[in-house]
């Protein structure tokens, strides 16, 4: 008894020790633990991302306290995966993890600034001028007020103004521009609207309400693979990285997954483990490369012959020896394999391959009778007959709703199995003529010049009688396609190999020697890479990027990889394919923001241009071109048809129609048609009657002269100076009219030929631009250069959207704090600068006709109008046709004085005219009803009234949201039904289950949303496979939107076929020409090498962003660096850590060395972009401060980027267009002998007395 | 008012970005100083701060202070840049310094962090003076820091330092903090660069990262 009174029933006695004395119990104070507590605690914890430039699009923990941002961390709620599929949290990276110190750090931009030069002018002009607009005009009309300010650009002397202040000059200024040149001469330059989309379309919005010019970017950054349009009529699309974890056996390519994709490559890792095979294919010991089970080195731009050897062995043995069933069926129905192309007369055999057969180039059109240009032929299997296919683009606008890729015959609509080799079946084997670049020479790559640079092959062919009476002779491209990677058909063919040891293109023994890789190698990647495909469908993939997209031949490359995973049936296919994953960072709901960030609800069509010719036009780029057509040139080309220099053949693009122009007409063109209407003629016949008498010229032929100069450039959410912009030098010098770096002459200095289409002046203009306008919310490079830069809200005080391609969420940018200091959003920003144009404009602008000139577009009819050869007007080749031989012309009605109603409320032209994305279209009046309900509808103003509202990012984002079907099942299904009626085909499934769907800002904010599944991509969100490009086009049988609406090996454009690339191949990169002028001419006293200039995405910053950030810095070396390796740094005389200075014709950078056996000799790595702002010292050859990557850069442009009106070479704004590529460019290295730091006042960085 | 808060109170306002209030001030400033803080031994330099910047062009001396204080983290007048850095730490301490000013019964009714020194200034000025020396003297190493890479430029905002260090520690006349002649040879470049060898564990190793005058950009022009 005394036993249980003795036991405590509900306590224990708290002991003094326990665990054997491993633990102890005290009663002292614990109070100072309360400090630690506080450390960590928070008042709440705001969702939001990083918005610009990254493709991860990571969700983001941001801890607020006191209205101040006190860090982040990542967030790790994200929708599950479904079982068997690791998740996607964690997501993030140490760049991330630091952004937060930039709100508060010394380099945030926290007041409105202008150079003070130009705010003394327009203070005294003001004070003069009761007239904004005529204060303005009173500084830039006079030339020595207008120097003034403009050679002081980045030379400092930045003050703080009020937003009112500014936002009037730039008002007025836009004012003037309009009034005075016409608004396309108002540009705007943003790109990535992926990440932060409401931010990009803000300032859209604004520039497309006024007329105004937005530039592309994709092409510019050399991001944009041309060769995906060329292949399958899509910008990019690519799988998510999830998708990674279902491949079997994975390339990496030119891509350095954990350095650049760093929140996405556990995938990468969790694959390995799953069994997965990983294959590296980098010319340095990239961090990518500790993936490997293979790692393959090639010579840096080299890759293309590396994949032709690939896809030579692949035909060879799994569709020539031994054809393996999936592969032959794979691209029968989804490539153009069967497809038959007509042998034209070139070449010492005397054919060549030339078009596609056309429906109507047989008597009768195969019974076609709409668009039979446009609907390609192929041999039925069973009979020999002849037939169009149903699929081929024709099909797409002829309203016969046989738009798809059943295997049926276009005209009876019977099945019918397509012949894809014609052996056995064939008239004649043909002697065909291919062009081989592989032995060109050049100074720093090795050729293979076993061969000629004509080779014959023989091709099975059958005869044709065509309507015009003539019999040719056509092949498939399957059999043309073996026939040029060399494989041996039993043709008794002395051109095609019989082993591989034969030194014959393409085979593994004819690469060895051009890349470096050992061809034992390349027949063990290509063998084990397609047997992985044949065992599991297509469940090979390769990640490929910059490394290899960045090249002038990029697009070699890119379809020599693209031909290997077509020919193993891995596109469209669960764990397979291509995962190009640089730049375009996928605008997932573009359907919705289409309309608010180009005003399409107000105003159409916008003006958008395309940004690579754009700068190489305006900052004189090709006033210094040295590559010359005929070096590029097909040898089975005529050279005296293809005549003139590379700007020659933009304009000719630009005069067909092919690529935008901007400025677009060499006059007003609120003039032109104030002059059309006062002749009482239509403006548009007016326009073109002008153009055809040469009374009136485009733009684009007289680039420097002061009327056709881009006058007012705004860049936001971008450092065009400080990362991206090639031809940094000439940018600064044409451009802006301040001190530059440019060492070369131009051609009429150097007595050169010159171009024939354009008008060359002497001298060169300088400043072009009277007002550049950057906002951001750091100090970059471009903000230096700045006249007005205007602070922005962080990426933690703005609300806004993200996507990516990298996941299928969508996901928010929010507003944890207040914006610091004078900061505002991007949307806040345009607004007020909306509102002040709309003051300044009464008196000067009113309601005003505006004739907008307008590319044939991809996705539109106008992608059908130029079919079989090319024709220039201008030449009398043929009339001008307003949007068949020429661009389009289109009369807009703006009405200045409501421009800012007008931003800030949803307009009448979506109740009326609908939305579309991609050449689908549907009625969009049921959610314009929903938006003015859920936005509030506007109670008065003129134009507005009982409008939807749309006056703050978040009312704009439910706008993006509720009009995009990604976001809106309602929409989804509507859009989907209207695929259906083209296709003539089921897909509502897709999005059936979704219907009631609909994902709102505050949805987001609560957890990522995955997407609904929508016709704007080519892949699904769905419970059983991951996102991967191409799936609806396999799965559902929907074409892609090419020619034959079926994946392309071939490219039969005449242009393709004049530049040797009608077929994939290896092309050595180009000569550039920049280093043999300046090398060893101005000595300073150490070693000069001469290495090739590789830029690549870096370990410590997301392009310029976090170079500045001292985190990152400490991390890094702490400033710019440049990798080389030990032997070329033997040779220079270099060790680790020396000054070196790296230039050329182009201008000069100085950097520390980091020597490393990383990298391979001969090749200089600067990590892009590191800036001139931090620890950057003076240049040794220019005398001013170091210069960045650019420096050393110009950009080429190519003229089978330019191709347009034809199907999927037709333009699209960051579809296609040229490419600013950059890779092929050469630098002289040498060690520094003097390190001045340039300090002092800002005048005297212009004038230290040393150089060279 | 006690003189030297008053005094503190002139080099708040000095501090700050010259607009046209501060300009049109001026006169009063000066009045104030010469008339009651003549005995303290911090008026002098105020006062020829005073004089030099009254006759300047307003855009010129917004231009100055710009190229002063608002291009890098050198002699950017925000407290906990110098202390913190790019370091998480300064959320937290911002936070503190803003409960500091809260317990006194004062909240920041513009724009501005709490760790901006004219702001920081003002507020010392309301305090007792024993409480803003001892505040003073604790922000000493800051001030002297940037009053070092101040008089290493020859800028005229040296004196309003040279008025904060008089007030803050009565060791006038000391010189700034002790200046190195500026020395760019590769071989000075490299040592400033250079990392100290880890050593996990040594007793009393000094943190290389904490040192608040470490590197700092030394140009960002361009």
């Amino acid at each position: 008894m005394s036993h249980f009174l003795d036991r405590l029933l509900f306590f224990r006695k708290v002991k003094g020790e326990f665990a054997g004395g491993h633990g102890q119990t005290t009663r002292e104070d614990r109070a100072w633990e309360e400090a630690y507590r506080q450390r960590w605690q928070h008042d709440k914890v705001v969702r939001s991302t990083h918005g610009v430039n990254c493709t991860g699009s990571c969700s983001w923990k941001i801890y607020v306290k006191d209205g101040l941002v006190t860090w982040e961390t990542q967030q790790t709620d994200y929708p599950r995966t479904r079982p068997d599929l690791p998740n996607h949290e964690p997501r993030g990276c140490p760049r991330g993890a630091s952004y937060s110190w930039y709100l508060y750090s010394a380099n945030r931009l926290k007041h409105p600034m202008v150079r003070a030069r130009l705010l003394r002018l327009w203070r005294e002009a003001r004070a003069a001028n009761a007239d904004p607009v005529a204060a303005w005009a009173s500084i830039v009309e006079d030339p020595a007020k207008a120097r003034e300010y403009k050679a002081r650009r980045g030379l400092g002397g930045l003050v703080r103004a009020g937003w009112e202040e500014v936002n009037e000059i730039i008002a007025a200024a836009n004012v003037y521009t309009a009034k005075r040149y016409g608004p396309d001469r108002i540009i705007g330059f943003s790109p990535i609207p992926a990440m932060s989309m409401v931010s990009y379309a803000a300032g859209s919005r604004y520039l497309s309400l006024i007329g105004g010019v937005c530039l592309s970017f994709y092409d510019w950054y050399c991001d944009l693979p041309p060769s995906s349009p060329m292949t399958w009529g899509e910008q990019t699309d690519v799988p998510e990285s999830a998708d990674w974890y279902n491949a079997k056996f994975i390339m990496m390519w030119g891509s350095n997954v954990p350095q650049t994709r760093t929140p996405d490559a556990h995938f990468m890792t969790e694959a390995r483990y799953n069994g997965t095979k990983i294959v590296v294919c980098s010319p340095d010991y990239a961090e990518a490369t500790k993936f490997a089970d293979l790692w393959l080195s090639p010579k840096q731009g080299t890759d293309a012959a590396l994949a032709m050897a690939l896809g030579h062995v692949v035909l060879k043995e799994f569709h020539v020896e031994r054809p393996t069933p999936y592969f032959v069926d794979y691209c029968r129905r989804y490539t153009d394999m069967p497809m038959l192309v007509e042998l034209e007369p070139g070449g010492p055999g005397g054919l060549t391959p030339g078009r596609y057969l056309r429906a109507s180039d047989l008597d009768g059109a195969c019974g076609q009778n709409g668009h039979a240009d446009w609907k390609t032929l192929a041999c039925a299997e069973a009979d020999d007959r002849i037939v169009a296919p149903q699929g081929s683009i024709g099909f797409r606008w002829d309203k016969s709703g046989r738009w798809n890729l059943e295997e049926r015959d276009g005209t009876s609509g019977e099945e019918v199995r397509l012949r894809l080799s014609l052996i056995g079946a064939h008239d004649k084997v043909a002697e065909v003529a291919f062009p081989y670049f592989g032995g060109v020479a050049h100074e720093f790559f090795s050729a293979n010049g076993a061969s000629p640079e004509i080779l014959l092959r023989k091709v099975p062919a059958r005869r044709v009688r065509l309507a015009d009476g003539r019999e040719v002779l056509a092949a498939t491209v399957f059999d043309l396609l073996v026939a040029h990677y060399g494989v041996d058909r039993g043709l008794d063919d002395p051109g095609t190999a019989k082993t591989y040891e034969d030194d014959m293109p393409y085979t593994p023994a004819w690469q060895e020697p051009i890349t470096g890789v050992k061809a034992a190698d390349v027949i063990r990647v290509a063998r084990e890479f397609a047997d992985n495909a044949a065992r599991t469908e297509g469940r090979s993939m390769v990640i490929l990027g910059a490394g290899l997209n960045h090249w002038y031949h990029m697009d070699m490359n890119y379809r020599g990889i693209i031909n290997l995973l077509m020919m193993c049936g891995c596109i469209g296919q669960s764990g397979g394919g291509w995962a190009h994953y640089v730049g375009q960072e996928k605008l997932r709901p573009q359907a919705g923001w289409l309309p608010v960030a180009f005003a399409l609800d107000w105003v159409r069509p916008p003006r958008q241009m395309n940004g690579t010719s754009f700068f190489y036009a305006h900052t004189d780029q090709w006033r210094y071109e040295k590559l010359k057509v005929d070096e590029i040139l097909s040898p089975l080309a005529d050279p005296q048809r293809w005549q003139g220099s590379l700007i020659d053949f933009n304009v000719r693009a630009e005069r067909m129609g092919w690529l935008p122009s901007a400025p677009q007409l060499d006059r007003n063109p609120l003039e032109v048609v104030r002059a059309a209407r006062a002749a009482g003629r239509d403006p548009k016949e007016y326009v073109v009657e002008q153009l055809r008498a040469g009374t009136l010229r485009m733009a684009c032929e007289d680039p420097d002269h002061p009327d056709n100069f881009p006058r007012n450039l705004f860049v936001w959410r971008s450092n065009l100076l400080g990362s991206s912009g090639k031809g940094h030098e000439y940018f600064l010098k044409h451009f802006l009219g301040t001190s530059d770096g440019v060492q070369g002459r131009d051609l009429g200095e150097d007595g050169a030929q010159r171009p024939t289409e354009v008008v060359w002046r002497e001298p060169a203009p300088e400043g072009k631009l009277d007002l550049l306008v950057t906002i951001d919310f750091r100090m970059s490079t471009t903000c230096l250069y700045s006249d007005i830069v205007l602070p922005t809200a962080t990426w933690y005080e703005k609300d806004d959207l993200n996507t990516s391609d990298m996941h299928p969420f969508i996901h928010p940018l929010s507003e944890a704090v207040d914006p610091a200091w004078e900061s505002r959003s991007d949307w806040e920003i345009f607004k007020g600068i909306a509102a002040a144009f709309s003051r300044a404009a009464e008196g000067h602008l009113g309601l005003e006709e505006d004739i907008v000139a307008v590319p044939l577009l991809h996705d539109t009819p106008a992608e059908l109008a130029q079919p079989k050869d090319v024709r220039d007007w201008k030449k009398g080749e043929c009339d001008p046709i307003p949007g068949r031989t020429m661009p389009g012309f289109a009369v807009v009605e703006r009405d200045y004085p409501a421009t800012y109603r007008r931003f800030v409320s949803v307009g009448p032209l979506l109740d009326k005219l609908g939305n579309a994305v991609k050449g689908v279209s549907w009625e969009t009046a049921g959610e314009i009803q929903g938006l003015g309900e859920l936005n509030g509808r506007h109670a008065a103003g003129e134009g507005v009234e009982g409008r939807p509202r749309m006056e703050t990012a978040i009312q704009a984002a439910e706008t993006i949201l509720s009009l995009a079907p990604e976001t809106n099942g309602e929409v989804a299904v509507k859009a989907w039904a209207a695929l259906e009626r083209v296709t003539g085909r089921e897909h509502a499934h897709l999005a059936a289950p979704k219907r009631d769907t609909r994902i709102r800002f505050r949805d987001i904010q609560a957890q990522p949303r995955k997407i609904i599944t929508a016709p704007t991509w080519s892949g699904i969100e769905s419970e059983e496979v991951c996102y991967n490009a191409g799936w609806t086009n396999v799965h559902e049988r929907i074409p892609w939107r090419t020619l034959t609406g079926r994946q392309q090996f071939y490219q039969d454009h005449e242009w393709m076929r004049a530049f040797g690339e009608g077929f994939a191949q290896y092309r050595p990169p180009v000569n550039t020409r920049t280093w043999q002028n300046i090398a060893e001419r101005r000595p300073n006293g150490n070693r000069e090498i001469v290495l090739n200039w590789i830029t690549p995405h870096q370990k410590w910053g997301i392009h310029s962003t976090y170079s500045d950030n001292l985190l990152m810095l400490t991390l890094s070396r702490g400033g710019p660096i440049v990798w080389i390796s030990e032997v070329d740094a033997r040779k220079a005389g270099i060790v680790d850590n020396d000054w070196i200075e790296v230039f050329n014709v182009n201008g000069a950078v100085v950097a520390r060395a980091v020597v490393s056996q990383r990298v391979r000799e001969g090749m200089a790595m600067m990590y892009h972009a590191q800036e001139r702002i931090v620890n950057t010292p003076g240049s040794e050859i220019t005398g001013a401060r170091g210069g960045i990557h650019n420096s050393v850069t110009r950009a080429v442009v190519k003229p089978t980027h330019m191709i347009g009106g034809y199907a999927q070479q037709s333009y699209g704004f960051n579809y296609y267009g040229t490419v600013g590529s950059n890779r092929d460019e050469f630098v002289v290295v040498r060690k520094m002998a003097r390190v001045d730091w340039l300090e002092g006042d800002d005048t005297s960085i212009l004038s230290q007395g040393y150089t060279r | 008012m006690d003189t030297r808060s008053l005094l503190l109170k002139v080099v708040a306002a000095a501090l700050h970005y010259p607009g046209p209030e501060l300009r049109a001030a001026l006169p009063e400033l000066r009045t104030a100083v010469a008339a009651r803080c003549g005995a303290l031994r911090g008026a002098a330099p105020v006062e020829r701060f005073l004089s030099e910047v009254e006759p300047m062009e307003l855009l010129r001396w917004q231009a100055e202070y710009v190229a002063t204080f608002d291009r890098g983290r050198a002699r950017s007048l925000y407290l906990f840049e110098h202390v913190h850095g790019e370091s998480r730490a300064r959320g937290a301490a911002m936070v503190e310094l803003g409960r500091l000013y809260a317990a006194h019964g004062y909240r920041m009714d513009t724009r501005e962090l709490p760790d901006y020194l004219p702001a920081f200034l003002e507020f010392l000025s309301l305090l007792d003076w024993e409480e803003a020396a001892r505040w003073l003297e604790g922000a000493a190493d800051v001030l002297d820091a940037i009053r070092a890479r101040l008089a290493a430029d020859a800028s005229r905002y040296t004196l309003l330092f040279e008025a904060l260090a008089e007030l803050a520690g009565g060791e006038a006349g000391l010189p700034a903090a002790p200046l190195v002649e500026r020395d760019d040879s590769p071989a000075a470049l490299d040592e400033a660069w250079a990392e100290p060898a880890v050593d996990f564990g040594a007793p009393g190793a000094a943190c290389a990262g904490c040192d608040p005058a470490g590197p700092v950009s030394p140009g960002c022009g361009g």
